[in-house]
């Protein structure tokens, strides 16, 4: 099976290595990975600031650069809820671009979704050891709507041990550009998602968005709590070696494996 | 009242670092979203309740000036008067009016949304009359001299302490001195304060949570009973409400009735819920003589065929506000006007105006939660980002953000040009983050840095990591 | 007087699709079908789960099997309160009955000085647990909201199983809208402080009620 995978912007810049476990956990499956060259963000940033012109130019380009694929796969819930849900609404005055749109977005699939229904996978090759939370992003729970989906696939390797979170349907704060047009009510919020981390006694918190990843860590690290932040990709793929998010990179192993 | 919402910004900060309501706010937090929660688990037929009760707004919505004469024409029937407000400042000249023509002189109220956004307190006070709010939560505010924090719960702000030393300065007057320290203490001297207020007062003013069509009668919700003692006891009983309050028959009521309440304090019904029609009869003992109905449309009317229009299927649970991570977070007052949370955001704008509540639509994670609790299923989030949309397209954000946003937006649109530049970016940010994997500094994002570090990017993308690969993984394979 | 009626319904009708005709008769046919919508359903009993729910809001019950028991029901329950043998009523069924001597028994609607009062509940609603009262000159609204102790005569075949069932009922009375409906499930209650649920915010303290039951049933 031919797949395509849209990085997103944020795995690309920060965190390649959730790129290549998401690579390795398709090719696990037998799943043959082409990265289209020609993509860089999915348009949240302009769609979610009123700029729909902008949106529209970014959403026609991806839909461009993806329509031969028959299996699109984004290692993130709130790019695959963009490119699915919004996406068409993008183009509800524009008949042409907005059948495009919708054909494009059936094609769709968070990586979630895509391991648990399509590739149905039973076995991930876990290495990480010892006690996790997981981080339900807000897409995940409302767009994509994975939160078993995710809780069967970490159950798939008896190594992980999820520790839930007590108020696991709490937003994080991150929220794009409103964690920087209102740093001080995000800092509010991640606190709260701290507090509730903490209290689980996980040593890892892991979840499938870069953007929650990157505000929890970010919170973490000012904190200097010793807690680790993953991408689940990472975990599933058995690709926790290197430093976690936010974390010094003490392996001195810069180059990520495949 | 005048809105602040312009100065969301400002006091959403000042509200965070606001000890003592931070405080009750943490007290509030998840009481109502656990009640609220039992008694959904409890009601196997929400979603087909849920279902049925978007039916009957929309429809009743699609005919609403036939059902409105319907219900006019009702409320004459039973002897009830029906005047109409197009604007805040004629139901405030229209209530005024009424009581005057009632001879008062003290008038409790009941507690009442519209009766905030008409700011009918300042205009009875004004006039030279005694408003006395007589929902605790209400009066507690009254007595501040604060609009309400929530839709219904409008003291949730206020500490046991801050409302002990409200009353001490404020029951002096009626010779009560005692130092109030328990709940009970404060709930009882509130009782014995108000039920002078019920006995004397000469016009009672409540709201109504529906009004129905069939029948011409206003309903109202309430735990304390203090609306139908607003109701009841004065001569003249005023209602207040809104255009969109009503719905066709007596079942439909009951749907929203079963969903109104669990959605707001996970109750299957308030205590009391009461059904008024028109004034005391000939053969009653008690009972208003005069029954009049205020019904305000303040641009409710203008939102029946734009993209507002499903905001108008609210029915005022207060759910939204709950569930939202910034309501809880900074409560209330900050939204600077009558209704705060998602609700707020999405209606201030549209009462008050875009370019003053223009920081409201952008006070949002777009978590969903709002959307995914709200019994109507209002879509709050989408209406939040068609303020936003106008916004970008009235060109009322800064800017700075615009041209940010047009910037990013024009390399994020070509990737020739963003691979390159985003490569040599992280590259540099990359090796400058490489010893401790983040930055607690950097020039371009105090935003972020100011609270959090930022992880470091890597020194290398993926996608140029990736193309590498691919070369090598080609040349070995050629080799 | 302002114009705001002609202007307001103008907008509407300027924005709603509806022409006359048809939308007249789509409402008038709405408006008399009286469509129920979905009615929670639950296993019990209309009497076990009315008792139910009524208790679980901090409401009382005693049953009795006959008129004649209530005073001495109602005694009893003033007696538990440790408060004065005096009630307000209105219902002539209730001051006509057979009082203790030293009882008090004032017929007339309520006033603020009013300890304790009785009267008659139009029906209940078994779903929730809550009694149904008219305003009328037997039953007038003050005696429901005034005194702290509010005591109130259910009898058994009025109750029902939900809220739409009594809209049947007053419409099968055929004497139209009773002026005031109350629903009353519990007593009155507050949580504005703190949270925090405290009884007798402005009604009623204690509610009790005394159902009486159907001949023939146990
Ligand atoms: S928008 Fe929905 S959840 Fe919010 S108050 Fe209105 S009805 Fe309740």
């Amino acid at each position: 099976m031919r797949v395509a995978l849209f990085a997103s912007c944020l795995v690309d810049l920060f965190r390649p290595n959730a790129g290549f476990a998401t690579v390795s956990l398709l090719e696990n499956a037998g799943c043959i990975v082409d990265v289209p060259p020609e993509q860089t963000c999915c348009g949240q940033p302009a769609y979610n600031n009123g700029d729909k012109d902008n949106a529209r130019d970014i959403a026609k380009q991806v839909i461009n650069e993806f329509s031969d694929y028959e299996y699109i796969i984004v290692p993130s819930s709130s790019c695959a809820g963009m490119m699915i849900k919004h996406y068409p609404q993008l183009f509800e005055d524009n008949a042409e671009w907005y059948k495009k749109a919708t054909d494009f977005s059936a094609h769709c699939y968070d990586l979630v979704t895509f391991l648990h229904d399509i590739l149905k996978i039973t076995s991930v090759p876990v290495t990480y050891q010892g006690n996790i939370t997981y981080h339900d992003s807000c897409s995940s729970l409302r767009e994509t709507r994975v939160k078993d989906k995710t809780r069967h696939l970490l159950a798939c390797n008896e190594k992980i041990n999820l520790l839930e979170l007590g108020n696991p349907e709490a937003c994080c704060g991150f929220g794009g550009t409103f964690c920087v047009k209102y740093p001080e009510i995000s800092e509010s919020m991640v606190n709260d998602k701290i507090a509730d981390i903490e209290a689980t006694g996980a040593d890892t918190v892991v979840s499938g968005d870069m953007g929650c990843l990157l505000n929890i860590a970010g919170r973490l690290k000012r904190l200097n709590k010793p807690i680790k932040v993953f991408h689940i990709a990472e975990v599933l793929a058995g690709m926790t070696g290197i430093a976690a998010i936010g974390d010094a990179d003490d392996t001195k192993k810069s180059e990520p494996s495949s | 009242m005048k809105s602040k919402s312009h100065a969301f910004k400002q006091q959403a900060a000042d509200a965070l670092v606001n000890v003592s309501l931070q405080k009750a706010l943490l007290n509030a937090k998840d009481g109502f979203i656990v009640k609220r929660k039992k008694a959904m688990d409890e009601l196997p037929e929400f979603e087909r309740l849920r279902t049925k009760a978007i039916e009957i707004k929309e429809h009743t919505l699609s005919h609403l000036d036939q059902y409105l004469e319907y219900f006019e024409q009702q409320v004459i029937k039973s002897g009830g008067t029906v005047h109409w407000a197009s604007t805040t400042t004629q139901a405030q000249q229209i209530i005024v009016e009424l009581c005057k023509q009632a001879n008062a002189r003290t008038v409790t109220k009941g507690k009442s949304m519209v009766g905030e956004e008409a700011a009918i307190n300042d205009a009875l006070e004004a006039a030279g009359f005694e408003a006395i709010e007589t929902d605790l939560g209400e009066y507690i505010i009254q007595l501040a001299n604060e609009p309400p924090s929530h839709i219904i719960a409008p003291a949730i702000h206020k500490s046991k302490q801050e409302i002990a030393d409200l009353f001490k300065d404020h029951h002096k007057k009626y010779n009560f001195n005692s130092k109030l320290e328990t709940i009970p203490e404060i709930v009882n001297e509130a009782r014995e304060v108000l039920r002078e207020k019920f006995i004397n007062a000469d016009v009672g003013i409540t709201g109504a949570n529906f009004l129905v069509a069939e029948t011409g009668s206003t309903l109202i919700v309430t735990n304390e009973g203090n609306g139908d003692l607003t109701a009841t006891l004065p001569k003249t009983h005023i209602v207040i409400s809104s255009i969109e309050k009503v719905v066709p028959t007596l079942e439909d009521t009951s749907v929203l009735l079963r969903l109104l309440a669990r959605s707001a304090t996970g109750q299957e019904i308030t205590s009391y819920t009461t059904f008024f029609n028109g004034p005391k009869r000939n053969s009653d003992i008690d009972g208003p003589e005069n029954f009049h109905v205020v019904l305000l449309d303040n641009g409710r009317s203008n939102m029946l065929q734009n993209e507002n229009h499903e905001m108008l299927k609210c029915i005022h649970c207060g759910a939204c506000l709950n569930h939202c991570p910034v309501y809880s977070a900074i409560g209330g007052h900050a939204y600077g006007w009558v209704y705060p949370g998602p609700m707020g955001s999405v209606l201030t704008p549209i009462m008050q105006g875009l370019d003053e509540a223009k920081d409201l639509p952008f006070a949002s994670t777009f978590c969903g939660r709002c959307e995914e609790v709200c019994p109507l299923s209002i879509p709050l989030p989408k209406l939040l980002r068609q303020h936003r949309n106008h916004i970008h397209h009235d060109k009322l954000n800064t800017s700075r953000s615009r041209l940010g946003l047009a910037l990013w937006a024009f390399v994020a649109s070509r990737p020739a040009l963003y691979r390159p530049l985003s490569n040599s970016f992280i590259r540099a940010l990359g090796w400058l983050g490489k010893k401790s994997g983040r930055f607690s500094w950097l020039p371009f994002a105090s935003a972020w840095t100011q609270s959090k570090d930022l992880p470091a990017p890597a020194a290398q993308s993926f996608m140029s990591a990736w193309t590498q690969q691919q070369a090598k993984k080609k040349s070995s394979e050629n080799e | 007087m302002n114009n705001a009626r002609e202007e307001i319904f103008n907008r509407i009708k300027s924005k709603t699709r509806q022409n006359g005709q048809d939308a007249a008769s789509i409402i008038e046919r709405r408006l008399s079908a009286h469509q129920r919508g979905p009615v929670p359903v639950f296993p019990e009993e209309l009497l076990e789960r009315f008792i139910l729910k009524l208790k679980n809001v901090v409401g009382t019950v005693k049953e009795i099997s006959d008129m004649s028991e209530l005073p001495a029901a109602v005694s009893e329950y003033l007696s538990s309160l440790n408060v004065e043998q005096k009630i307000v009523t209105a219902v002539p069924e209730i001051h006509s009955l057979n009082w203790p001597a030293d009882f008090e028994v004032n017929n007339r609607a309520a006033i603020s000085s009013d300890l304790s009062s009785v009267t008659m509940a139009y029906a209940a609603v078994a779903e929730t647990g809550t009694l149904v009262l008219q305003a009328a000159k037997e039953t007038p609204t003050s005696l429901n909201f005034l005194p702290d102790n509010f005591i109130c005569v259910l009898k058994q075949q009025d109750i029902h199983t939900s809220m739409e069932d009594i809209w049947d009922a007053i419409r099968k009375d055929d004497k139209g809208m009773p002026r005031v409906v109350n629903f009353i499930t519990g007593p009155s209650r507050t949580a504005d402080v703190e949270q925090t649920i405290q009884l007798g915010a402005h009604g009623p303290r204690y509610l009790h009620v005394i159902i009486i039951r159907q001949a023939g049933s146990d």
